[in-house]
């Protein structure tokens, strides 16, 4: 048995409601169709093919139009949710109404980051507003660029990585309180910052670490640094051969392992959290731009969304696969929504974390798609695509909701069905 | 360049450019230090003419006649003087414009009230007023207002004005044989509208020349009356000479050719007061392949990404029309180019087309981003050019050849295989059969000699295949949903995919229809089991449902047959095909069709993604300052003109008319704070909701400075930026910051004298500018290369001002402002002889130890 839904065609448009149904005997069904035995058809076909509808745990509880192509990934903070673009705008959680919004000028940021009082944005300025009002708290300037990586946002700093390589600690009054430049030492080309996780009080910088000015050669990088003082704890590289490696997103810190996705050769890559020793590296299906988001774990196993059309789980302990759902495009991002993984494809696919079973999908009506990462709390998911921003809900609340780290998977039944 | 050869056009047109039309520019006449600007462009028969440009004067004040004030500007390139007055609306006005002693070949027409532009066509003088009236000097000594829409009418007045013989002569005016052959013509000039307001004459002088009759002077005197606004008439009187030296004047026969003449002029000016984009009339539009062969201009977003976007089979560059725009918002592009081949061409040859465009711009680190086949002509031409191209992007390409191209000609062959048939036994005897599949072939590979590389086994194909390829590389792998693909693919031909009429809509039409006609069979069967009595009439009907929707089935399938083999695709190339073997995929699912990719949300979606992700460009959002010459980010310098793109920077599109510049245009305001804590505004050439050209102030701090643009809504952008001594940077003929240089060359004589000759010409044909390579001339020649460009006045040192042109050093003779042109600077090579026949070379100009960007001129 598989995995993922039957291999069959959609035909909801035929028929109005989502319908499953075997392309072979669809095809026979409609090739046969005489008049003579047409009650029996018609019994086949509704018996066979149609199916309850699917999207039974995908609910899109809101849909407001977008303010131009929102692309950062939102944050969520006390009753507000804030998209980012080419403004920035606070939305109210329940109605995605609009509660302000302001200019945000030079590149667009990666992430938003928020708190119930402020909301930080970074891209060729660290920027902070109030979360309430969205008037500008402080401003201040960067090095280079921070827009290519998601900074983090702690009770005592603000963390942002620039596209020179450098990783900036910031008090929450603006002020500059360590700076650390990651630039691979002797090499000309940038070491681009992709993200930064902070994890009690280490902080790990994930990096493309271009070996030519046009990155066709590239390295990956992660740097753990001391969240107080920026000084370095350790420091690994990744695919110092002739391929081309670096990481894509910030780093997920679960447990005593740092994973890190790599979008150039579609892998998982993980470390140790202490030493930064590589422990593992899981690969995609060759050929795809790869893993090009940062991935979500519970205690037994990471899941991370490919450009290879598929959402692979990964034992956490060694890395081998667990499972693997095809989704029907390149995969974008993924998240935790309820007891459900969200994974977006231009499209969005709610997947069963224990056997990567695809039990609904939405947002896939041709231009009304989700384009933007996740943001989620208590259970519901925040998405921006071109036209529209979704507010969604997959089912019921995951027990353990909480920080990217930690999300503990209770026991569970066992692996079913795989597909590998 | 033979002036009797080529027939030129009006020799100096004074126009203002985008902008309000019929808006004349406004001085207020009691200003005494009021001051004049004027965008001119000018042509000689052999090309142009000096630079065109801005004139900016901080002219002092003129006592006119009359009393009037009047305004006395001179353009920066030493082609004419223009003297300028007020009008009775308080209006700027051209009152004469006069040849400059050191061009040889200009020529300039006296004007009149406000006048914008002015043509010599022909021996006749169409007189512009700014976009709503032209007067022309009709044979019946009288003048007519034609309005500037009804350019038709009036070239068709002017159609026998020929002056060919010596009666076209006689329309134009009253003619005289002088004692040496020559003739003189006198017109008079008036205002038929208001008699009053312009009177004066014409006397022009023309000698033979072969057939026909060139002239060599015209003499001008004209008297117009204004009344002020303190209701007092002013009287303005205009008198000038010109010299023709030799001039053909032609009229334009038609309201194209006037265009393609006026748009062959190149415009310098657009750098300073018009997008760098080109004017929607010179984009073409989208599946116009009218201009086979013709290349848009380049453009620059100030960004440091160069970007190709390369079109497939049937289009050009306009399929972009909607995702080059898409993806220049979300990035801040350098160099974009267009490029459109001529599709039905060789991919071979498109290649070599598209390699000759890349290297001819000069710039570096592109991504060639391909549809179609456009992807593989992007391929071949980055395996050719590796160096120069960072990585290569393709959406829908064929990489291993189109089924459906294989399919067309076996299908057409078997075609002429069944006419064959028909002719029996004499077929047979020809062996027809065979020599069907010969002809198919022929015929495709003479209409559409890119078949023959499409197909999957194509020689092409398999070299591209196993040509090694350094670059990066991502494949978008577009697949549709093979129900009703064919139908997808003629909506998303016609419209945009998300539209009523696209793809998308075209799908769900038909699907309905699908649907009704299967439910018909039914509802009809039941109808003739309710009524027997019409039973056969019902049974009629669902008859014909069934074959309708059998119809339907079999077309879907038809197609999906014929282009994919059955393994689905985008509607035309299949699945299978556009696999790019060592390149990363992406693949979109439930995609638009292969027609409407190029205009889809998602395939906009996976480009913005792969820019990111693979290629680490960020995203680019509000306002981006540089320079206006380089489109430099490195900072900008105290004096300098700079550009600053972004969005909703303006509600409309307007520029500035006089200086002092105004520091508000269209209700947009730029603030600039600067490194001592100094807040001013900017002084603005131009603004528009993408782009605003403004001026930095010469007294501005060095250092860390921040800027704002305020919009009318209130919305406010702001940046950053880096304020040094100096930011050199150099102005290219076509405004993207690399390529041909913008300037010209002035060639002295041992005797005495000297000439100014243009270094480059924008082809009409292409659009693009053309190298004019610099004959050195004899040895007594002496050769000077003036360059424009901005950033560079301030430099500590002639010592410090290094030019190079290829490898040699060249002697820098002059570095500096351009007298009464705000922020713009001049510099003047030596040229030494030593470069003749070096062809084309770059010439790095370095200030302070800073390069100014890299631009081409070609030597002889």
């Amino acid at each position: 048995m598989l995995a993922t839904p039957r291999p069959g065609r959609d035909l909801s448009r035929t028929f109005g409601w989502r319908v499953e149904c075997p392309r072979r005997l669809r095809a026979w069904l409609i090739r046969t169709w005489p008049i003579a035995v047409l009650r029996t058809r018609v019994a086949i076909l509704v018996s066979l093919c149609i199916a309850p509808p699917v999207y039974g745990q995908l609910t899109v509880d809101w849909r407001v139009p977008a303010l131009g192509l929102e692309s950062a990934r939102p944050a969520i903070a006390d009753g507000r949710v804030f998209f980012a673009g080419d403004l920035l705008v606070a939305r109210a959680v329940r109605t995605g109404d609009v509660l302000w919004r302001a200019a945000i000028d030079g590149d667009v940021p990666r992430c938003v980051l928020a708190t119930a009082r402020v909301v930080v944005v970074a891209g060729e300025r660290l920027s902070a507003r109030s979360a309430a009002t969205g008037e500008l708290i402080w401003d201040v300037a960067l090095p280079a660029t921070a827009a290519l990586g998601c900074g983090a946002l702690t009770e005592q700093f603000v963390v942002v990585g620039t596209r020179s390589g450098d990783v900036i600690g910031y008090r929450h009054d603006g002020t500059q309180a360590w700076s650390r430049s990651l630039g691979a030492p002797g090499s000309a080309p940038p070491s681009v910052v992709r993200g930064i996780t902070v994890s009690a009080d280490v902080v790990f910088v994930s990096m493309v670490q271009l070996r030519d000015e046009q990155g066709r050669t590239a390295s990956g990088r992660v740097v753990a640094l001391d969240l107080g003082t920026g000084a370095r704890r350790w420091d690994r590289a990744f695919g110092t051969g002739a391929e081309r490696r670096g990481a894509a997103d910030a780093p997920l810190v679960q447990g005593d392992v740092v994973v890190v996705p790599d979008a150039f050769a579609n892998r998982l890559v993980a470390l140790d959290r202490a030493s930064g020793m590589v422990r593992w590296e899981y690969a995609g299906r060759a050929g795809h731009v790869g893993f090009g988001a940062t991935p979500v774990a519970d205690r037994m196993r990471v899941y991370a969304v490919s450009g290879d059309a598929a959402v692979h789980a990964v034992n956490i302990a060694d890395g081998s696969p667990a499972w693997r759902a095809v989704l029907p495009a390149s995969g974008g991002v993924i998240g935790w929504c309820g007891d459900h993984l969200l994974a977006t494809y231009q499209g969005v696919a709610v997947i069963d974390p224990l056997d990567g079973r695809v039990v609904a999908r939405g947002l896939d009506e041709e231009g009304d798609f989700v384009a933007s990462p996740i943001a989620v709390d208590a259970g519901v998911a925040y998405a921006a695509g071109p036209r529209a921003v979704y507010r969604i809900q997959c089912g019921k609340r995951r027990s353990d909701s909480g920080a990217s780290e930690g999300r503990s998977n209770p026991a569970r039944a066992p692996v079913r069905a795989v597909e590998r | 360049m033979n002036a009797r050869v080529i027939t030129g056009i009006a020799l100096l047109v004074v126009t203002r450019l985008a902008g309000a039309q019929c808006q004349p520019p406004h001085l207020n006449p009691q200003d005494t230090s009021a001051t004049a600007r004027i965008t001119y462009r000018a042509v000689s028969t052999s090309g142009v003419v000096g630079q065109p440009g801005v004139g900016a004067s901080n002219a002092s004040r003129v006592v006119g006649n009359a009393g009037e004030p009047a305004l006395t500007t001179h353009v920066p390139d030493h082609i004419v003087d223009l003297r300028l007055g007020y009008d009775d609306q308080r209006s700027l006005v051209v009152t004469s414009a006069v040849r400059s002693p050191q061009s040889r070949d200009a020529i300039a027409i006296g004007g009149y009230g406000r006048v914008r532009s002015m043509h010599m066509i022909r021996g006749g003088l169409v007189a512009d007023d700014g976009g709503c009236r032209q007067f022309v000097a009709s044979p019946d000594n009288r003048v007519s207002g034609h309005p500037i829409v009804d350019l038709q009418s009036a070239g068709s007045v002017m159609q026998g004005l020929t002056v060919r013989s010596e009666d076209d002569l006689r329309r134009l005016g009253t003619v005289s044989r002088l004692a040496d052959g020559r003739l003189h013509v006198r017109s008079v000039v008036q205002d038929r509208a208001r008699p009053d307001d312009l009177q004066g004459e014409i006397l022009m002088t023309y000698r033979r020349s072969g057939r026909s009759f060139v002239i060599e002077r015209a003499e001008i005197a004209t008297e117009s009356r204004a009344i002020r606004e303190d209701g007092q008439v002013a009287v303005l009187r205009n008198s000038s000479i010109h010299e023709f030296d030799g001039v053909t004047v032609v009229i334009p026969d038609s309201m194209a050719e006037h265009r393609r003449l006026t748009a062959a002029i190149p415009q310098r000016s657009l750098i300073l007061t018009a997008p760098v984009s080109p004017a929607p009339d010179v984009r073409p539009l989208a599946r116009d392949a009218s201009q086979p062969g013709a290349f848009l201009p380049s453009q620059n977003d100030g960004g440091s990404q160069n970007v190709v976007f390369q079109h497939g089979f049937l289009a050009n560059g306009g399929t972009w029309a909607r995702m080059e725009p898409w993806l220049s918002g979300d990035f801040a592009f350098g160099t974009k180019l267009l490029p459109s081949l001529r599709s039905t061409d060789r991919l071979g040859a498109q290649r070599d087309a598209l390699v000759q465009r890349i290297t001819e711009s000069g710039a570096r680190d592109w991504i060639l981003i391909g549809h179609s086949n456009g992807g593989l002509v992007s391929r071949s031409a980055a395996q050719q050019i590796p160096g120069l191209v960072r990585g290569v992007i393709t959406s829908s390409s064929l990489h291993n050849g189109a089924i459906i191209v294989q399919s067309g000609r076996e299908a057409a062959a078997r075609r002429l295989e069944e006419l064959a048939g028909t002719l029996g036994n004499l077929a047979a005897v020809l062996q027809m059969p065979l020599l069907g599949g010969t002809l198919s072939s022929f015929a495709f590979d003479s209409l559409l000699p890119v078949t023959r590389d499409m197909s999957p086994s194509s020689a092409f194909i398999r070299q591209l295949n196993a040509s090694d390829e350094r670059f990066l590389r991502v494949s978008i792998e577009n697949i549709s949903d093979p129900r009703w693909v064919a139908f997808r693919v003629v909506g998303d031909s016609r419209c945009d995919p998300e539209s009523g009429c696209g793809g998308r809509a075209w799908v769900r039409y038909v699907n309905s229809i699908y649907m009704a006609l299967r439910s018909c069979v039914p509802v009809s069967l039941s109808l003739g089991f309710l009524d027997p009595g019409n039973a056969a009439t019902y049974q009629q009907t669902a008859a014909r449902c069934s074959h309708l929707a059998g119809a339907l089935d079999t077309l879907d399938a038809y197609w999906n047959k014929l282009y994919s083999a059955n393994t689905g695709g985008d509607g035309v190339v299949d699945s299978g095909a556009q696999v790019w073997r060592g390149a990363l995929a992406v693949r979109i699912a439930d995609a638009d069709s292969h027609t409407g990719v190029n205009r889809s949300d998602k395939v906009r979606d996976a480009l913005a993604r792969v820019l990111d992700q693979q290629f680490q460009v960020p995203r680019r959002s509000g306002v981006s300052l540089v320079s206006a010459a380089s489109f430099g980010r490195d900072g900008v310098a105290p004096g300098s003109i700079v550009s600053l793109f972004g969005s909703q920077l303006a509600e409309r599109t307007e520029q500035a008319s006089a200086v002092p510049l105004p520091t508000a245009l269209a209700g947009a305001t730029v603030e600039l704070r600067d490194a001592a804590g100094v807040t001013r505004p900017l002084e603005l050439f131009f603004v528009s909701p993408t782009q605003i050209n403004a001026a930095i102030p010469s007294d501005v701090a060095v250092g860390p400075a921040s800027f704002r643009v305020r919009t009318p809504g209130g919305l406010i952008r702001s940046g950053v930026l880096s304020v040094t001594r100096v930011a050199p940077g150099l102005f290219t003929a076509d405004g993207s910051g690399a390529g041909m240089a913008s300037g010209y060359v002035v060639r002295s004589r041992p005797g005495g004298g000297s000439t100014n000759e243009a270094i480059a010409e924008r082809d009409a044909a292409t659009g693009r500018f053309r190298p004019l390579p610099i004959e050195l001339g004899g040895s007594g020649d002496t050769v000077h290369l003036i360059l424009y460009g901005t950033g560079f006045r301030g430099y500590t040192g002639a010592a410090n001002v290094l030019a190079q042109i290829g490898d040699t050093a060249v002697p820098v003779e002059y570095a500096g402002r351009v007298e009464r042109n705000v922020g713009l600077d001049q510099i003047n090579l030596r040229l030494p002889r030593e470069l003749a026949g070096r062809g084309e070379l770059s010439v790095v100009l370095t200030v302070d130890g800073r390069a100014a960007n890299e631009v081409r001129v070609a030597i002889r």
